[in-house]
C-alpha cells in the first residue's frame, strides 16, 4: 500500500477523531463574535475572522464535524438497506429477488440527487432531513454488491458445507455469507464518503442543510461568496476544507482495497 | 469620394448615449399598477407619469403632468390642471379624459396598488385640462400618495382601450408600455433585459440619454466586475456596505436618506409571548452593538419607528442596556429558542444583521437560527404565526413620506406589512386621529407618540435608518435621486459630462 493512502487512512481516524471531540477542540463557539469582522489569518486567529468576527478555525472544526458525521450517518443506513435489501434477495432467490432486483436499480436510474433535493426542500431544510432523504437514496449500490457477493459465496465450498451440516436461514447469511461481502461493502462505503460529503456540501450550498448560522462547509463557502476578491480565507478555506475531505475519503479508499487484496 | 463622403457621415453621426443598469431581480411587470416590487420603480417612472411628483433630493411635492392643483378649504376636492401637449408613446394626445379612464382602472380591487385611491368619492373632468378628484372625508396624506413611487401614473388608450381584453389590459401591459414619460419600452427579454428608447416626442426636458439598457443580473459580485470593466454605467441597489469605503479608482458613492428603515417585527404568539423575555431580547439586539460593523458610516440608529426622512425623532430610540438583568430574565424562563427571519430580498445584509443578533442573543443565554423568508411569504406569515419566526427584520419602505403610510401599512390592526398580526386598538384610535392632523408639528408629535407605544408593547423594534446607496461610474451627474424613491435615479435628468 502507497505511504499516500495508508497516511490517508491515519487522517480518516483523525478526522473522525476531530468530528468527535470537535466542540472540546474548538478554542470559540462557532457562533459568537470573538473579534472584529474580517481579520485575516494571524497568530492570534489562525484562520481569521469572517463576516461576523466569528473565529474561522472554530467554524471550521464544527464545519468538519457537522459534513464528516452526516456523511458517515448516511453511508451507514445505505450500508443497513442495502444490506438488508441484498441478502434478501439473494437468500430468497426466485420472485421476491427478482422484484428486489427490480426495485434496486429502479433507484439506481433515478436522478436521486435530484429528487433529493426535492424531498428535502419539501420537507424544509435541515441536516437530519438531508440525512434521512439521503438515506433513502443511498443504499441500492449496496444492495447489489451484497446480493451479487453472497449468491458467488453461496456456491464456494465453505458455504456447501456449512449447508451440508445443518446451518440454514439467518445463521448461514450471517456466519458464513455476509462477512464475505463485508471487505467489498467497506471499500465500496469508504469511497462513497467523499460522493457523500459533495452531495452533503451542495445541500448546504444550497441552503438545504442545518440552519444558519451552524457552520456547514458548503453553506460557509456560499454564503461568502461576495467576500472572495476582498476577503478570500473566508469562502475559500471551507472550500479547501472540502477539498481535504473528499480527496482523504478516495485515498482511503483506495488504501483499503490495496489493503483487502493482500489481505 | 463615395468613401469620403461616407467617413465624413459616420464621423458626423452622433454616437447613441447609453447609459447600462442591472436589477439583482427579474421585474414581472412595469404596470404601475401592478407593480408592487422595488427593482423596476426607475423604469416605471421615465415610462408612466403621475400627476404630482417629489422633487429631486427633497421630501418635497412639485407638479408632475398636473402643472398646478389646488385643495378645497374642507380638504375634501383636489383639482388638477394639466399639462399641455403631452401626448402618449403611441402619439396620441393625453386629455383629462384619459387621466380620468386611468384612474378608474387604478380603483379596480383587482390589481394590487388599488389602495392607494382609497376614500375617493367620485372624480369628474369639467374641461380637458382639468381632472377633479373628490374625498368622502378628508385625507391629509392623500398628496403624498399620489407622489408616491407607487402612486398612480397614467395609462395610455392603447392599453386601456385597445388592448384592455378581459382583464384591464394586465396581460398586455406585462410585456409592452403606454405612457407619457421620456422613455419608451423597446425590448423586453424576460430574465435577461429590457431596453428603454428616448421618447422623441416627450413633452418635457428631453432626456440626456438615447437608451436604457437594463441588465438582470442577479449576483452583486458579478455586478460589481461589470463595473468595474465598463459594462455597467451604475449598481442603484447592493453593493456591499463593507466594500463602499474601497471602491476602485474612476468609480463614485451617492449615499443620501432615504425611507428604507430596518425594523425588527416580533410574533408575540411564541417564546416571545412573554414581556420579560421580549425586553430581554430587545436588550441582547441593541443596534448600537451591530450597526457600524454592518453598515459602517452608511446607517445611523434609528429614532423612532419612522425613517427619519420622514420624522426626525429627537433622539436615538433608547434601548434597555442591563445585559445581566436580561440573562437573568431568560435563565428565569429555562432558557430561550428563537428563530430570525430575514427578507430573502436583501439576503446579504440582512443574514448579516440576524447573525449578529444571534451571537448576541447567546450571550444572554438565547439560542438562535436565522432563516430566509421569501418576499411571497412575507404577508403570508400572518396566517400561521405559530410557523412563522419569532422575529423578522427587514429593510421596509413605506408608500410615501407621510407617516400615515407607514402606520397604514406596517402597524395598524389588519395592514397589509403587519406581518405577525399585532393590533392595539388605543393604537388604532391615535392612528386615525393623527392621519386627520394638518398641522406638521403636532401630527409628528402624534405619530411619535404612537411610535413609542408600538416599542415599549415590544412588537415592533426600530433598529436603523439607512442610507440608500447607489455606485455609479465618475462622470454622471443630475442623478436625480429622491428619499421617498428606493434604489432608483432619474433616468430622465441623469447625465454624462
Amino acid at each position: 500500500m502507497p505511504g499516500l493512502e495508508a497516511a490517508a487512512i491515519c487522517m480518516l481516524f483523525v478526522i473522525t477523531l476531530i468530528a468527535i471531540i470537535g466542540p472540546w477542540l474548538a478554542p470559540a463557539d462557532p457562533v459568537v463574535q470573538i473579534a472584529a469582522p474580517y481579520q485575516p489569518p494571524s497568530l492570534r486567529y489562525l484562520f481569521g475572522t469572517d463576516e461576523i468576527g466569528r473565529d474561522m478555525l472554530t467554524r471550521l472544526i464544527y464545519g468538519v464535524r457537522l459534513t464528516w458525521l452526516p456523511s458517515l450517518a448516511v453511508i451507514a443506513i445505505g450500508v443497513v438497506v442495502g444490506t438488508l435489501v441484498g441478502a434478501a434477495a439473494a437468500v430468497a432467490a426466485g420472485i421476491v429477488d427478482s422484484m428486489l432486483a427490480r426495485l434496486t436499480e429502479l433507484f439506481i436510474v433515478i436522478p436521486s440527487t435530484m429528487i433529493a433535493l426535492a424531498a428535502v426542500a419539501a420537507l424544509g431544510p435541515g441536516l437530519w432531513h438531508t440525512v434521512a432523504v439521503m438515506g433513502v437514496f443511498w443504499w441500492p449500490w449496496y444492495a447489489r454488491i451484497v446480493r451479487t457477493e453472497i449468491k458467488t459465496i453461496a456456491t464456494r465450498p465453505h458455504a456447501e458445507a456449512a449447508r451440508l451440516s445443518g446451518v440454514a436461514g439467518l445463521r448461514l447469511v450471517l456466519r458464513y455469507l455476509l462477512p464475505a461481502a463485508l471487505p467489498s461493502l467497506l471499500v465500496t462505503a469508504t469511497l462513497d464518503v467523499a460522493n457523500v460529503i459533495l452531495v452533503l456540501s451542495l445541500f448546504s450550498f444550497l441552503g438545504l442543510g442545518a440552519p444558519a448560522p451552524a457552520p456547514e462547509l458548503g453553506a460557509m463557502t456560499a454564503r461568502s461568496l461576495a467576500s472572495l476578491t476582498t476577503h478570500w480565507w473566508i469562502p475559500i478555506l471551507p472550500a479547501v476544507a472540502i477539498f481535504v475531505l473528499v480527496v482523504t475519503a478516495n485515498l482511503a479508499g483506495d488504501g483499503l482495497r490495496s489493503l483487502m487484496k493482500t489481505v | 469620394m463615395l468613401l469620403v463622403l461616407l467617413a465624413l457621415a459616420v464621423r458626423a453621426a452622433p454616437a447613441e448615449r447609453v447609459l447600462r443598469v442591472a436589477y439583482n431581480e427579474d421585474v414581472a411587470t412595469f404596470d404601475p399598477d401592478d407593480a408592487i416590487l422595488l427593482f423596476g420603480l426607475d423604469a416605471v417612472r421615465v415610462l408612466y407619469e403621475g400627476l404630482v411628483q417629489y422633487k429631486p433630493g427633497t421630501t418635497e411635492i412639485a407638479g408632475w403632468l398636473a402643472q398646478r392643483w389646488s385643495v378645497s378649504p374642507d380638504g375634501l376636492t383636489y383639482r388638477f390642471i394639466l399639462h399641455d401637449g403631452v401626448t402618449f408613446h403611441d402619439g396620441r394626445p393625453m386629455t383629462s379624459a384619459d387621466v380620468l379612464a386611468y384612474f378608474k382602472r387604478r380603483r379596480h380591487p383587482t390589481l394590487p396598488l388599488s389602495y392607494f385611491l382609497d376614500g375617493v368619492d367620485s372624480m369628474s373632468v369639467p374641461d380637458p385640462h382639468t381632472f377633479i378628484i373628490k374625498l368622502k372625508t378628508p385625507q391629509p396624506a392623500f398628496l403624498d400618495r399620489l407622489a408616491s413611487p407607487w402612486a398612480p401614473k397614467v395609462i395610455g388608450p392603447a392599453a386601456l382601450v385597445e388592448h384592455a381584453g378581459g382583464d384591464l389590459g394586465v396581460t398586455w401591459l406585462n410585456d409592452h408600455a403606454d405612457g407619457t414619460g421620456p422613455f419608451m419600452l423597446a425590448e423586453m427579454v424576460r430574465g435577461q433585459r429590457y431596453v428603454l428608447v428616448r421618447n422623441a416626442h416627450y413633452w418635457g426636458a428631453r432626456p440626456y440619454f438615447d437608451r436604457i439598457e437594463i441588465l438582470i443580473v442577479p449576483t452583486m459580485n458579478q455586478q460589481m466586475l461589470m463595473l468595474q470593466r465598463g459594462e455597467l454605467d451604475i449598481i442603484e441597489h447592493g453593493y456591499p456596505f463593507d466594500q463602499l469605503d474601497k471602491v476602485p479608482a474612476g468609480l463614485k458613492v451617492d449615499a443620501h436618506d432615504a425611507l428604507g428603515l430596518e425594523i425588527a417585527y416580533f410574533n408575540r404568539s411564541k417564546a416571545l409571548r412573554n414581556r420579560a423575555v421580549r425586553t430581554a431580547v430587545i436588550t441582547a439586539i441593541n443596534p448600537a452593538r451591530w450597526l457600524h460593523e454592518v453598515f459602517g458610516a452608511f446607517a445611523t440608529p434609528a429614532r423612532s419607528l419612522y425613517p427619519k426622512a420622514m420624522i426626525r425623532g429627537p433622539a436615538p430610540v433608547v434601548f434597555p442596556a442591563d445585559l445581566e438583568a436580561a440573562r437573568r430574565a431568560i435563565a428565569a424562563v429555562g432558557g430561550v429558542t428563537l428563530e430570525i427571519g430575514y427578507a430573502d430580498q436583501e439576503a446579504p445584509v440582512q443574514q448579516r444583521i440576524a447573525e449578529f443578533m444571534v451571537s448576541l442573543l447567546k450571550g444572554i443565554g438565547v439560542t438562535a437560527t436565522v432563516r430566509s423568508i421569501p418576499i411571497d411569504q412575507e404577508s403570508s406569515m400572518v396566517n400561521d404565526l405559530q410557523r412563522a419566526p419569532d422575529i423578522f427584520i427587514a429593510q421596509d419602505y413605506p408608500d410615501s413620506v407621510h407617516p400615515a403610510t407607514q402606520t397604514g401599512v406596517f402597524f395598524e390592526t389588519g395592514a397589509a406589512l403587519n406581518f405577525f398580526g399585532y393590533s392595539n386598538p388605543t393604537v388604532d384610535a391615535l392612528c386615525a386621529q393623527a392621519s386627520r392632523i394638518t398641522s406638521i408639528a403636532e401630527r409628528d408629535r402624534q405619530y411619535l407618540r404612537i411610535s413609542d407605544i408600538l416599542f415599549a408593547d415590544g412588537a415592533f423594534v426600530p433598529l436603523a435608518d439607512i442610507k440608500d446607496v447607489i455606485v455609479y461610474r465618475a462622470g454622471l451627474t443630475d442623478l436625480g435621486t429622491r428619499p421617498a424613491l428606493p434604489w432608483a435615479v432619474d433616468y430622465g435628468t441623469i447625465r454624462r459630462q
